[in-house]
């Protein structure tokens, strides 16, 4: 039998024309919310104004097309919210800019900084930076970002330990992720925390779900599309929902013409 | 100067996205050109990090800092054939704090709780494939008894059904895993596509 191939530039080429179409026309092919969208979404809703909110900024610029549009519209919700304290950390080097960047684009709704949110900066050390953040984070980072004393930040007044914090939303992507937070925050100091991942992190991040380690767990671009749809704010991620349906059926499609290729060539062969 | 970085930028994603076709000189270019600001930009943010938390308190006075920054120097003695012992010891402390930070809190959280909520009542399909494919796996991994394969015993069959069954099981996880990287890839890849008709050749708006 003559050897079935399709040349690499024709399934790269109809793969971009699959993905620009939809991005030219949008076809309004129906997004199912997830629970973890929704759960996150009520939770952030019920967190009462006095309390305070630790969201991590743990990636690098390779993983922020996936989590940057997460974390910029959790961060516009929590920042919606009234009352509420918001504290950033990360403990991977560029995760201090992706807050900056964050808090440049949302609309911060009058809340001040240093009074009502705080970005602390990088925290060199991993696991075990984290595990002393964890026991006490205003004497562990002595000053944030911009160089201000933590001490005398009316954002942490009150913070004495991780326990302190009403609410946890950490990203994952890479090492130190999700498995560190939950081993170094949410078990010893039993906090509820809520997960923000890469796509490709999600296999590891879910077992945390299923033993209520994490109460919610949000995933890629789609995990910020949903968002959006929640926050009746769609943007960027949803537009590019309908491209990312159609890539998927074209997958689909060439692994099922790749296997029946193959299970052909191997019948032929066996005749 | 934000247009310039805009027309930069496209002209960036076009010249990696042109390998589709085949690869050139361009795409080169743009390949090295990634590797040399990555490394540059790791580099600077390196010697930040220790000018902030080390090289300042030193300078302000502080003496404790001086410890992580000789073992840290010393990490460097790997390259002097005589003195290329020393660096075990920043080696030997990095690793040590690692493990004890990770392995004591990782008893609690990866092995007793995750065990815990894996051992449920079987009430409905998912449950069931939950607690078929946790039992099989482990039972991949079940390496003393009945494993001896010449002989026919039923506990040795059990295991090898069971083994097999957990090959399925971890073979449909990683499939999961690859599916769930492709998705991502795919997210990059609309994104620099959106980029590129919104931002660069403002074909549309969102």
């Amino acid at each position: 039998m003559k050897s079935f191939e399709i040349s690499p530039k024709i399934i790269y080429g109809v793969l971009l024309l699959a993905l620009i179409v939809p991005l030219l026309k949008p076809m309004g092919l129906p997004l199912a919310l997830m629970q973890g969208s929704k759960v996150l979404f009520d939770e952030i809703n019920k967190v009462e104004p006095g309390q305070t909110v630790l969201m991590s900024m743990d990636w690098a610029v390779e993983q922020s097309i996936e989590l940057l549009p997460q974390a910029k519209i959790v961060a516009q919700h929590l920042f919606q919210r009234p009352d509420i304290k918001v504290v950033m950390v990360s403990f991977f080097q560029q995760g201090p800019l992706f807050a900056e960047q964050i808090l440049k684009a949302i609309d911060l709704a009058g809340k001040e900084y240093g009074k009502d949110y705080v970005n602390l900066g990088f925290i060199p050390g991993g696991e075990a930076a984290m595990m002393g953040f964890a026991r006490s984070p205003v004497t562990f980072i002595k000053t944030d970002f911009h160089d201000s004393p933590t001490a005398d930040l009316e954002a942490l007044k009150g913070i004495t330990s991780a326990k302190d914090f009403n609410l946890v939303i950490c990203t994952d992507s890479s090492v130190p992720g999700v498995t560190e937070w939950v081993r170094q925050v949410q078990v010893p100091y039993g906090v509820r925390m809520a997960c923000l991942g890469a796509t490709g992190s999600l296999t590891t991040a879910a077992p945390y779900v299923k033993s209520k380690q994490l109460f919610a767990l949000m995933g890629g671009v789609r995990g910020a599309a949903e968002y959006e749809i929640l926050m009746k704010k769609p943007g960027a991620s949803a537009a590019s929902m309908d491209a990312q349906s159609i890539a998927h059926i074209y997958i689909l499609a060439l692994i099922a013409v790749g296997n029946m290729a193959g299970f052909a060539k191997k019948r032929s062969g066996a005749r | 100067m934000d247009k310039l970085g805009v027309w930069v930028s496209g002209a960036c994603v076009i010249g990696i996205i042109s390998f589709v076709w085949k690869e050139n000189p361009y795409y080169r270019l743009l390949e090295h050109l990634f590797v040399g600001l990555a490394s540059g930009q790791a580099v600077a943010a390196a010697w930040l990090v220790i000018k902030n938390s080390a090289i300042a308190p030193v300078v302000k006075g502080s003496l404790l800092p001086i410890i992580p920054l000789v073992l840290g120097l010393m990490l460097y003695l790997r390259y002097f054939k005589k003195v290329a012992w020393l660096a075990k010891v920043p080696t030997s402390l990095l690793l040590g704090i690692g493990l004890g930070a990770g392995t004591a809190a990782s008893i609690a959280s990866d092995v007793v709780i995750q065990t815990r909520s894996n051992i449920i009542p079987i009430t409905d399909f998912t449950s069931a494939v939950l607690v078929f494919g946790f039992i099989t796996t482990l039972s991949y991994f079940f390496f003393t008894l009945f494993t001896d394969d010449t002989k026919a015993t039923a506990g040795v069959r059990a295991r090898k059904y069971m083994a097999t069954a957990g090959r399925w099981s971890m073979m449909v996880f990683f499939g999961t895993q690859i599916g769930n990287v492709t998705a991502g890839r795919l997210s990059m890849l609309i994104n620099k596509l959106q980029f590129i008709l919104v931002d660069f050749l403002k074909v549309i708006r969102i």
